[in-house]
């Protein structure tokens, strides 16, 4: 009676699904700690009368995901943390499960995470599904490394920027049950970033995320974060044709500083080099416009060095997560002598800046930040610059000195 | 699935008054749209069957005639006959019958869901014009003293137009939206170009919220695509468009109102601006519902605009098909114009094909001469002042709208807070779904359960979780109160019980798509034969059209 196009004739006998929950999660935002990293800010979030919501959560996305599985099939093996690292939630929601790893009641850390998601990702789950925030997701990053294990993330936690998070608690437990139920050569995943902000600075008002790695996340765009709207053709398009274009357009015999993040690496990719993610590369293009990698991961210094030479030159970067900093956040390595040589070289043509309507569509009219650490080059950067937006598709969008004030 | 998934789209039966049958309707309406489950024509196809028997021809007529194909040019004969589905006429009137009530139309649904598209009600009287037999049976390849009607109402209609515009000349050999806009690019690129510097000229300026047809078809015309952002106001960004010009701008592409509903005060500056580089201004003037009568593309110093006739001037939108387009032009630019033109001495009229420096043809012969003639009737009934009553209607409708849309919890207008919108506003339920994981293209599967349509086509979302209503002039006061309760019913269902929102659509045909493959264009099928390559039939042999079936079908 209902289409769900879900696929349901799936011919899959066994499907795991890991989970995990980090018990802490969220635990600052109520008593307005902006954030729960640190046994010193659990302890005081306790102690200010902060009830414990990750579980909840969990709780909300199981019995969503037992609600969307379909009716018939064999219900999946869930492999949980123990206590209140899963197996609870899963008890709660009604779901049995299998306990992996051990922990210290009432004494979790991110180790336990990193430990539980790997035992997890080694027992061959089909899927990783967490509860917590961006710490969270960095502690499942590090724990399922090079494993490939598809990952989503329930949001529970004060910050969750990173794009592993489906948009809400009930709405991952939907996307984990579609993902599952189909075959495991229909599933499809999308690598997407995990950011996060170092809440130090954050408590000091300081709101710029960094990306500290990807994760395999089910290809559902519609209700994963970090996408706003589903387009036509994707994210993954839109980043293709801005990487595309800047290829076409990059000169011969020139110098290139890539900077960090998924853009860049698709540009990199498309001159047939391989490039980290986090990384800010140096490259170059001969007389033939073949590229080679002049310096991989490239330190500040390094960066200046290369960049304190004659030969035709640009920066490109994409702007940071969610924030839309261009310079001064996650590409430090991109330093204000190297910028300011560029602009006296080559003029504002030689910062190229790469971001798709979407992500510009996100900052909400926000303008793109710059952060140098020299004023007087930050002022330079200022007002407005132009951003590829596509292929042969620009914008010109504003910029202003991150110290101006953030609205 | 879900615990209320079974629920209908109404609230409860209605109460019977006391002695009487039937009580009062409630409010929304109740809905439940038919479900045919209607294969496709090819499919319904019996070799053999008939719709009309046309009688022998008598051996005496034959032999006269002898075979009529023969004075047929070899090149458009075929070889073999056409592989069309055949149907009793009743079958053919029973399939679209089915297919009709599988669909929401602007005569059947209070059409004010379907933004930017301006779905007024198009007079039937207009259509009894169209199909006399005195339009119906011209043809165009008519010798012209034999068709001066048609062709004195073409070019009075262009003269209306212009004088609606303020141009000086105006093309109705066009098609609407797209077409019209191609046709705009394409006489912008001639103007420069003739001018020795259209290898320079490389871009066109356009903003977030003009119709994104501007921006693709200047990319189709070969140019490269500046698009601005709004400011924080909602505006498009002056300091970004000072800063986009140059040298190398060919033209600024803008719709005013954007679709925001937002009018750009400071038009002219935007104008100036691109003129000072020596770029041109064209006018996307596709929604013109609110300003008819009331400001013109020439006095914001355009240089070009377009209008939809299919959307302002009431021709039917017919699923996007034939539509006609009308491009108005300053004298500097007319000699580009599409030909051939509609010329008169004052007494007699012709097509004048002989222009030398013109795009060429953009449709056809001169245009969609039916639709001319809806629009022209449509006009002439209205009036001057009839226009701008349109254009003040269609407003103060919006207005009421919008107050009572921001009445309902969850919405909100972004942008030039606490000012009236011209025509049409984008909404946001930004708040809904942070408040409840309702998002806005669900509102949009819920609200067809009441037999109301919602448009979607808002890519990027930079108006997060956006929904676009445009009530025009013609629906009631009762009309705009029935899509308020509408929306009102989807919002607090999304609070109170957001599964069920998620569930819809429960009484509409079609329930849920497969969303992940309009993402994926390794299975789009744009065209039969890609279907039949993409999606071959299992066993191979799939060699007529009436073998073919959507797959998994």
């Amino acid at each position: 009676m209902i289409d769900r196009g879900e696929g349901v004739r799936s011919t899959a006998a066994d499907v795991t699904l890991g989970l995990v929950v980090n018990p802490i999660a969220g635990i600052g935002g109520a008593v307005g700690l902006h954030g729960s990293d640190g046994a010193e800010t659990v302890r005081l979030a306790l102690a200010l009368g902060a009830v414990p919501q990750a579980e909840d959560r969990a709780v909300a996305a199981l019995a969503r995901f037992g609600a969307r599985w379909p009716h018939g099939r064999m219900p999946p093996i869930i492999l949980a943390g123990p206590a209140e690292m899963g197996e609870a939630a899963a008890g709660r929601a009604g779901l049995a499960a299998r306990v992996v790893g051990t922990i210290a009641a009432g004494r979790t850390t991110a180790d336990d995470t990193r430990r539980i998601v790997a035992t997890l990702a080694a027992a061959g789950v089909d899927l990783v599904l967490f509860a917590g925030g961006d710490g969270t997701a960095r502690d499942v990053a590090a724990g399922c490394a090079g494993t490939g294990v598809a990952v989503l993330g329930i949001p529970a936690g004060v910050k969750v920027q990173s794009a592993v998070f489906a948009t809400s608690a009930a709405t991952a437990g939907e996307v984990a049950a579609a993902f599952l139920a189909v075959p495991p050569d229909r599933r499809r995943v999308q690598d997407r970033e995990v950011v996060d902000l170092d809440e130090d600075a954050y408590r000091r008002g300081d709101v710029a995320g960094r990306i500290f790695g990807e994760l395999p996340v089910p290809a559902d765009e519609r209700r994963v974060q970090a996408r706003k709207e589903p387009t036509p053709s994707g994210e993954a398009a839109a980043i293709a044709a801005i990487a595309a274009d800047l290829a076409g357009s990059l000169a011969p015999s020139a110098r290139y500083v890539l900077g960090p993040g998924s853009t860049m690496r698709a540009l990199a990719e498309g001159l047939g080099v391989p490039k980290g993610l986090l990384a800010v590369d140096v490259i170059e293009l001969d007389a033939e416009r073949r590229c080679r990698v002049v310096a991989a991961d490239a330190r500040a210094v390094v960066v200046d060095a290369l960049m304190a030479d004659d030969r035709p030159m640009a920066i490109i970067v994409a702007p940071i997560g969610g924030q839309g900093f261009l310079f001064g956040r996650g590409n430090q390595q991109i330093g204000a002598g190297a910028i300011a040589r560029v602009l006296s070289t080559v003029g504002r043509d030689g910062i190229v800046v790469a971001a798709t309507p979407a992500k510009l569509a996100a900052l909400g009219g926000r303008p793109l930040l710059v952060d140098t650490g020299d004023p007087a080059v930050d002022l330079a950067l200022a007002g407005h610059i132009r951003v590829v937006t596509g292929f042969r598709e620009r914008t010109v969008y504003r910029t202003r000195p991150a110290w101006e004030g953030l609205r | 699935m879900s615990a209320s998934g079974g629920h209908g789209a109404g609230g409860s039966t209605p109460a019977a008054g006391p002695g009487l049958p039937v009580g009062p309707k409630p409010m929304p309406r109740r809905f439940h749209q038919a479900r045919w489950d209607e294969p496709i024509v090819f499919e319904l196809s019996v070799p053999g069957a008939r719709g009309v028997l046309p009688p022998e021809t008598e051996p005496a007529v034959a032999d006269i005639v002898g075979d009529p194909a023969a004075a047929l040019p070899p090149g458009i004969r075929r070889e073999t006959p056409p592989a069309l589905p055949e149907l009793s006429q009743v079958h053919v009137l029973r399939h679209y019958d089915r297919l009709s009530q599988e669909t929401l139309g602007v005569d059947l649904n209070i059409d004010v869901g379907q933004g930017t598209c301006t779905m007024k009600y198009s007079p039937k009287v207009n259509d009894q014009l169209v199909r006399s037999h005195r339009l119906a049976d011209l043809h165009p390849l008519q010798d012209p003293s034999t068709i001066q009607g048609i062709l004195e109402i073409m070019w009075r209609l262009e003269r209306m137009l212009a004088e609606i515009s303020g141009m000086d000349r105006v093309s109705l050999q066009t098609g609407a939206g797209s077409a019209a806009i191609w046709a705009n690019v394409s006489m912008i690129r001639a103007y420069h170009a003739a001018r020795g510097d259209g290898a320079l000229r490389d871009e066109v300026i356009t903003t977030i919220f003009s119709h994104p047809s501007n921006a693709a078809c200047a990319k189709t015309a070969g140019y490269r695509v500046i698009t601005l952002y709004p400011d924080a106001d909602g505006y498009p960004d002056l300091g970004a468009l000072r800063a986009a010009v140059s040298e190398r701008t060919a033209a600024l592409l803008i719709t005013n109102p954007e679709d925001t509903g937002i009018f750009n005060p400071r038009i002219e500056e935007f104008v100036r601006v691109v003129h000072h580089v020596g770029g041109l201004a064209s006018y996307d003037q596709a929604n013109a519902n609110g300003i008819l009568g009331i400001t013109r593309a020439r006095d914001a110093g355009f240089d070009l605009c377009h209008f939809n006739l299919h959307k302002t001037f009431s021709t039917p939108h017919a699923c996007g098909g034939p539509a006609a387009g009308a491009c108005g032009v300053t004298d500097a630019i007319a000699p580009f114009l599409p030909r051939p033109t509609v010329e008169t001495d004052g007494t007699r009229y012709w097509l004048d094909d002989d222009r030398p420096a013109s795009i060429g043809k953009v449709r056809p012969w001169y245009g969609v001469a039916p639709n001319l003639v809806r629009a022209y009737a449509w006009i002439m009934s209205l009036g001057a002042d009839g226009l701008r009553s349109v254009a003040e209607t269609a407003v103060l409708n919006n207005n009421y709208l919008m107050a009572k849309v921001l009445e309902i919890r969850g919405a909100s207008a972004p942008y030039a807070a606490g000012k009236r919108r011209i025509e049409q506003v984008r909404y946001s339920w930004d708040e809904l779904a942070r408040d409840t994981g309702v998002h806005t293209e669900e509102i949009g599967a819920r609200v067809v359960d009441f037999g109301a349509h919602y448009w979607m086509s808002h890519h990027p979302y930079v108006v997060p979780e956006p929904m676009t209503l445009e009530p025009t002039e013609s629906y009631s006061r009762e009309d705009l109160d029935e899509h308020v309760a509408i929306l009102r019913t989807v919002a607090a269902e999304a609070y109170a019980d957001p599964d069920h929102v998620h569930g819809a659509p429960y009484a509409s045909t079609v329930h849920r798509i497969d969303q992940e493959t309009l993402d994926d264009p390794e299975r789009w099928a744009v065209t039969w034969r890609a279907y039949r390559r993409k999606y071959p039939i299992a066993g191979g042999a799939a060699t007529g059209p009436s073998a073919g079936s959507p797959a998994g079908g």
